[in-house]
């Protein structure tokens, strides 16, 4: 390998089926279960990331159901405290952990690539090895759930509760060393995303081409970047205290409990910004398909979707309020958790001017999206109620509160996730899913929604606090929480009708074509499901749009995108490097292949994790030495990657 | 290699405006606004509670003097962001055409100088409700 490898002039011309047979044979997964282990393409490590999280989804959500049935009525005891306390607060962490962020991941992993005409992520074995630590931390700290010790003390952990003095069995170090798994796996895939928006953009895609998926997914990456390290912190420091001795939130001994407060919510309201904003973007580009024509205030989304999340990290202390904190410091707090609603409104209103001014065709991805709007309205209105300090004094801890938060988190990232999947599914299996079987379940999980979550409101304005496990009769909750319980259900109907609408038409759906809704994005312009090198030569776009182009005004002698001829790139796998702003090409790219290294490196870590939750020095130790041996085999120099200065024998005949 | 193969040409308008301007619009006033949350709340925070019990903090110390002056600082960073990057836009509206669909809002310096505009604008609220808030708010009503 030398220097010209990566600066050459690679062959400009159209994909030929020779051509794309060759990149079939670079590209592929190895056969058998050797190769489902050690993949490293992008697209089935986005389809497990999705299946995984609804796995997860189902979890999470029978837990649901058992603690409504338990509130359906007063004085229920078909769960004891303790167990309702481990069922709500497995529900939380695996909802907003489990799920929230994971799905997100998986439509990115899946997608961006494909969004930004690139062969790959930028660093496949990053994505491989975030993909399995989730896993394995999604099954570590399942597994004192399962043995009954599951954490109890809420998804937010607090001290002193979580404290040893409080909770003394393995829950609380294991839902700590689990969220540390977790958030390395969060941050790796961050790093991920940035490195490709950054340098794997086709040529002309300067950043104000750019789909808002990848806005979105980027300033997640970006902000999780940020958050991440002082939830993980946190609970580090808590594994301590509880294991070590130290006193950090021990306040008999000098330490503070608010200061975990802090840390966790540092993080906690970026989380909530990071598991929505994708979401957001994913409406942002699905829902002008159905309207026909592009979006309203491309520029203004954008940017909104940054502005959201830089002043989502101004906001933790609006969890606190009723913590005891100087009001003049409350009041900062208080003004950015109000002026965020600036633009969280321009998207509102870009979302529906381009209703306004397209012309809709009311399919089911649309009915989800279109409705995303509806929910995000109602919950970002009682999110701005609670922003003003006396007003979160009266609800704070009350089923409002459970309420809003529903709001945003279904509204805002379960609707739109469905409504991808329908509006992607066809791009991911090659079929379409059913329209007819779709607005069931549409109609179901709206109104199953509403039903369910709406009385919270009204709830939580009678004074009925969150976290309790039953009431007392006579207090005038019973009828509210039977119809919240009684929507729950029919909500999860309406998911089951889309978990078998989803297995059907994997088999029995109409054949789809390679851009069934006639969509303007790259992704389109390839065949459904792609195939394993993305594009048989690398795209070049000069619009936003690059497949609308023979239908939008694009003026006279204006540039066209170049779909089916450009740079070949076969002399191995390689990728296209550009420039962070212009997308100018500058750099060829050698990506690595398949490999064991990633999952052996997470079931590494994941050792760690289980000694330090035993205590146990030796199973430390050995996980120590398997996480350093796998991290060396990662960075051995290879050949065909350009890290030795032998050449590497690949043909060059592209 | 770009002058190898050429394979798309620049981006619109990405010589005629310095990219450093086009930063400063875009990022002047959130690094204001956080530098204001971050001084803000951890000084008067410190202020109303700096040992175990707390203390009244008065409006009207050098303490509070100081932050009122941070503050107006950053409204007028705000403001020279803003004037930056209406002063790049105004040199880059055209790019790509007025008249097109397509090419709309084309152009990546016209894209970042309309970033630096809503963004300076956006966060010059922001910082004016936090200073609105240190001017009215009971400083340690806990």
């Amino acid at each position: 390998m030398t220097t010209a490898d990566y600066e050459r002039a690679p062959h400009v011309g159209p994909g030929t089926p020779s051509h794309a047979e060759k990149l079939e044979r670079i590209w592929e997964t190895a056969p058998g279960f050797y190769g489902w282990l050690a993949t490293v393409d992008h697209k089935k490590i986005g389809i497990r990331y999705i299946v995984t999280a609804f796995a997860f989804l189902v979890a999470g959500g029978i837990e649901a159901l058992v603690f409504r049935v338990q509130l359906a009525w007063s004085e229920m005891h078909l769960l004891t405290p303790e167990q309702y306390d481990q069922m709500f607060t497995m529900h939380g962490m695996t909802m907003i952990f489990l799920y929230a962020g994971p799905i997100l991941s998986g439509f990115s992993n899946y997608l961006w690539p494909l969004l930004l005409g690139a062969r790959d992520m930028a660093l496949p074995r990053l994505n491989a090895v975030s993909y399995w630590i989730y896993l394995f931390a999604g099954i570590f700290l399942y597994a004192s759930f399962a043995i009954g010790f599951g954490p109890n003390v809420g998804w937010f952990n607090y001290v002193p509760l979580a404290a040893r003095a409080y909770n003394n069995g393995p829950n609380i170090d294991m839902y700590g060393l689990g969220m540390i798994l977790l958030g390395i796996s969060t941050t790796v895939g961050s790093i991920n995303f940035i490195v490709t928006f950054l340098r794997l953009r086709c040529p002309g895609m300067s950043i104000n081409r750019v789909p808002i998926l990848i806005w979105g997914t980027l300033t997640a990456s970006a902000a999780n970047i940020f958050a991440i390290p002082a939830v993980s912190l946190a609970f580090l420091l808590l594994w301590m205290d509880r294991n070590v001795g130290t006193h950090f939130f021990d306040v008999g001994a000098g330490g503070s409990a608010l200061l975990w407060q802090h840390l966790f919510w540092m993080f906690g309201h970026p989380w909530v910004y990071a598991i929505v904003l994708p979401a957001m973007g994913m409406v942002s580009d699905g829902l002008p398909v159905f309207c026909r024509r592009p979006l309203v205030g491309y520029t203004a989304v954008a940017l909104a979707t940054i502005a959201t999340m830089v002043l989502g990290f101004g906001v933790w202390v609006h969890h606190m309020f009723a913590t005891g904190l100087p009001g003049v410091s409350l009041g900062f707090f208080s003004a950015a958790s109000i002026i965020i609603a600036v633009p969280s409104a321009v998207g509102v209103f870009a979302w529906l001017a381009t209703i306004w001014t397209g012309r809709p065709v009311f399919t089911t991805p649309f009915l989800f999206f279109a409705s995303f709007i509806v929910l995000f309205t109602i919950g970002g209105v009682s999110g701005f109620m609670t922003g003003s300090v006396p007003v979160d004094w009266q609800l704070t801890d009350t089923y409002f509160v459970v309420a809003h938060l529903h709001y945003v988190l279904i509204g805002i990232n379960v609707f739109p996730v469905v409504g991808a999947i329908y509006f992607w599914f066809p791009k991911f299996t090659g079929r379409m899913m059913d329209e007819r079987l779709g607005r069931w379940n549409f109609w179901t999980m709206f109104i199953g929604f509403n039903l369910g979550f709406f009385p919270m409101h009204i709830s939580g304005l009678l004074g009925m606090p969150r976290r309790v496990y039953t009431y007392g009769e006579g207090m005038g909750w019973d009828w509210l929480n039977l119809v919240t319980t009684l929507g729950s259900f029919l909500f999860a109907a309406g998911v089951l009708l889309f978990f078998w609408n989803a297995i059907r038409s994997l088999k029995h759906g109409v054949t789809a074509g390679d851009n069934p809704w006639d969509a303007p994005t790259l992704e389109w312009a390839t065949t459904s499901p792609p195939p394993p090198y993305n594009f048989a030569v690398i795209p070049k776009v000069a619009t936003r749009h690059p497949l609308w182009e023979d239908r939008l005004d694009s003026g006279q002698g204006a540039e066209q995108s170049r779909i089916h001829a450009g740079m070949a790139l076969a002399h191995g796998r390689e990728a296209l490097g550009t420039t962070p702003v212009d997308a100018m090409p500058n750099v060829i790219l050698k990506m690595p292949g398949d490999t064991l290294v990633p999952m052996y490196l997470a079931l590494s870590m994941t050792v760690i994790a289980v000694g330090l939750a035993l205590v146990n020095w030796w199973v430390v130790v050995v996980g120590g030495a398997c996480t350093t041996a796998s991290i060396l085999a990662w960075l051995w120099p290879q050949a065909r990657l350009g890290e030795t200065a032998e050449p590497a024998r690949e043909t060059a005949d592209d | 290699m770009s002058n190898a193969i050429d394979p798309v040409g620049a981006a619109p308008e990405t010589r005629t405006i310095s990219f450093l301007s086009l930063l400063f619009g875009c990022t002047a006033a959130p690094i204001f606004w956080m530098g204001q949350l971050m001084l803000g709340f951890g000084v008067t925070a410190h202020a109303c509670y700096p040992g175990d019990q707390p203390v009244v903090f008065t409006k009207t110390g050098a303490l509070f003097t100081a932050l009122l002056v941070f503050d107006l600082v950053a409204l007028a960073a705000c403001a020279a962001g803003a004037l930056v990057s209406w002063n790049a836009w105004r040199q880059v509206r055209q790019a790509g055409g007025e008249s097109h669909t397509l090419h709309t809002g084309e152009g990546r310096s016209r894209f970042l100088a309309m970033w630096g505009m809503l963004s300076s604008a956006w966060f010059f609220l922001a910082i004016l409700f936090n200073t609105i808030a240190s001017l009215v708010v009971p400083s340690c009503a806990f």
